[in-house]
């Protein structure tokens, strides 16, 4: 049988979309899309108010350009890889030409769609604030996804790169390069000019060259890094699955883990004993968990942000309670997937304890983050 | 002497329509290893789940130390130590936290868990790993986690599922000799194994489990006399009784 490189992609892009509208439709039910609407709603009601405490001083041409690089050169690849293709896609790698191409063309795609929204958000600060017109604006609306394919097409040829360290490196040029050029268009020319001479444009066009031989020369000489791929492809999609589990619980998600050790200290507070084992126990695994501290520590700064920027303080207090709605049903996921580990033969802790301890780490946790919600609008 | 664990006439499996294991009934008593001897899929596990209190018997009785789970669940537990076949633990917890939370819910004082942990993870060399996760070890690694966390409570009963599978030969020496000086001090042991010569070695009784039944049980010399094979081996006896069935 001939192996079908494209064929292959259509099918795992299909297995995805067919999972991903699964749990859109979830989510189109759930509460959390509500709140999020509404607290979108919220913002955009006072986004001009928001505008207006942007100071004179502010070189904003360069903070949109600052932000834009940022996100057109992050540029995760999705790959659609799975554990068994090292074993069974990696005899055909010289055939994979065409699946990857089409990743990348995926990647670009949903990329973009982000890039769309950003662009939205920030281009009343661009025709406002900076006062853009005629053929500025349509580049604003050009360059950045021209810089985005670019950034997609060159890291993932800088991904054949074994030693991460050199990697970050042209993560950087692309970084730089990115910036330089939009800071160079956003600000019609001007930036790094001076006589007559734009030397934003030299600097600009000698990265790309630079860069180009460079890319060429990875892309002759080495071979696909399958294990940091599927790492990548990995971390992908348990990102996806670890946000869809915020309106379902998703069956396939598995936990990853940080040490944090400077932060697992705190337990030390806790007393030992007998009665206080299920409390060490979720402490930590809460402290190490990779996305649900991570997803805490977010939802706290944003309220936090959205409390110090809102004018009324009616809306300050909706917005922190809403924070800590999304807060708590976080924190009962934690509970839902606790319930189906098999490890209660490891610690025999009595399932009422199990819970009791739950609720106080969870009372805590909102305790705190109320707390940081209510020093922010006194600040 | 009273037994520490009975189990009497016990048909139990994972759905009420079909029974894995049918009428079983033996028992381990304080200072004895009691050999689970099987072929894969002979019932083992499901007999070692059943005891564990994860499984509800069909039919019959589980006791230990003369409860059942259903009578006191939160004693039950607390009453033996289980290593599993397939190691479990919590990805977020590092090697001492295990231990220390398994201290903890065994109501272990402070004192006397850095005494014994100190002992234990001398004796199976895992001091360097005290503060790594176990996601980071190998196979035979965590095998020593679940081995260590069973031995540092000193329960009563041990309920050991195949525990020389993936161990290094200093491991192996080392679990089997600290389990003889727990017998020796007085606690009973239920080990589930195919490794036959080991357990010829270190076993006080064995039970020959096939197809979800005992087809025999007792001492070496017992056995020998049942199948009529004096003189030989717990393997040639077990092939021979296995065997038989299938003629």
């Amino acid at each position: 049988m001939k192996f079908d490189a494209d064929q292959l992609f259509r099918k795992r892009l299909h297995a995805f979309s067919t999972e991903f509208i699964r749990y859109a439709q979830y989510m189109a039910n759930g509460g959390v899309l509500f709140i999020a609407v509404f607290l979108t709603g919220l913002l955009s009601f006072y986004y001009r108010s928001i505008i207006a405490m942007i100071p004179a001083w502010f070189p904003l041409t360069h903070g949109l350009a600052l932000v834009l690089a940022l996100f057109v050169t992050r540029t995760p690849h999705r790959t659609f890889l799975l554990e068994a293709d090292l074993l069974f896609l990696t005899p055909h790698e010289t055939r994979l030409g065409g699946y990857f191409r089409k990743a990348q063309v995926y990647n670009f795609a949903v990329q973009s769609v982000g890039l769309f929204v950003l662009l939205l958000l920030l281009s009343p600060l661009y025709t406002g604030v900076i006062g853009a017109t005629g053929l500025q604006l349509w580049l604003y609306w050009l360059v950045p996804f021209l810089l985005k394919g670019w950034n997609v097409h060159s890291s993932w040829i800088f991904l054949r790169l074994s030693a991460k360290k050199t990697e970050r490196l042209y993560t950087l040029a692309r970084f730089g390069l990115s910036y330089l050029v939009l800071a160079w268009v956003l600000s019609a020319g001007q930036f790094l000019s001076f006589g007559h001479v734009p030397f934003g444009g030299v600097i600009g066009a000698v990265l790309i060259v630079w860069l180009h031989v460079q890319m060429r020369k990875v892309c002759t000489g080495l071979p696909l890094q399958w294990y940091r791929l599927l790492a990548m492809e990995n971390r992908l999609r348990h990102r996806f699955y670890q946000f869809m589990n915020n309106v379902r619980d998703v069956p396939a998600l598995q936990r990853q883990v940080k040490p944090r050790f400077w932060l697992t200290g705190l337990t030390q507070l806790l007393p030992y004993g007998q009665a206080h084992t299920a409390r060490h126990l979720y402490v930590k695994t809460f402290l190490r968990s990779g996305e649900l501290a991570g997803i805490y520590g977010r939802l706290v700064v944003i309220g936090a942000v959205l409390v110090l920027l809102l004018p009324s303080l009616l809306a300050k207090a909706i917005a922190a309670g809403l924070l800590m709605l999304m807060t708590a049903s976080q924190l009962n996921g934690m509970w839902r997937q606790q319930g189906k580990r098999s490890n209660e033969l490891l610690f025999p802790v009595p399932a009422p304890a199990q819970r009791r301890a739950f609720v106080w780490m969870r009372s805590v946790l909102l305790l705190l983050q109320a707390a940081v919600h209510i020093t922010v609008s006194l600040w | 002497m009273a037994a520490l664990l009975e189990v009497n006439n016990v048909t139990g499996g994972y759905s009420p329509s079909h029974a894995v294991i049918k009428n079983i009934s033996f028992a381990v008593h304080p200072r004895e290893i009691v050999a689970l001897i099987g072929l894969n899929g002979a019932g083992k596990s499901t007999t070692i789940k059943h005891i564990l209190g994860l499984l509800q018997p069909l039919d019959g009785s589980i006791k230990i130390a003369g409860q059942s789970f259903q009578s006191a669940p939160d004693s039950y537990r607390l009453s033996y130590g289980y290593i599993p076949e397939s190691p479990i633990y919590y990805e977020e917890l590092t090697l001492w936290e295990h231990i220390e939370l398994m201290a903890m819910s065994h109501g272990l004082t402070k004192e006397e868990l850095s005494k014994r942990a100190e002992l234990l993870l001398r004796e199976f060399r895992m001091e360097e790993m005290k503060n790594r996760f176990p996601q980071q070890f190998s196979k035979g690694m965590r095998q020593k986690l679940m081995i260590m966390m069973a031995l540092l409570v000193q329960p009563p009963l041990y309920i050991v599922d195949e525990p020389i599978l993936g161990l290094d030969p200093l491991g192996i020496r080392s679990l089997l000799t600290w389990l003889q000086r727990c017998k020796e001090q007085g606690a009973g042991i239920l080990m589930s194994t195919h490794i036959l010569a080991t357990a010829e070695k270190y076993c006080d009784r064995f039970i020959i489990l096939h197809k979800g039944e005992i087809k025999a049980q007792g001492t070496l010399d017992e056995l020998r006399q049942f199948t009529g094979l004096f003189g030989h081996s717990l393997d040639d006896i077990y092939l021979r009784i296995v065997e038989d069935e299938k003629q």
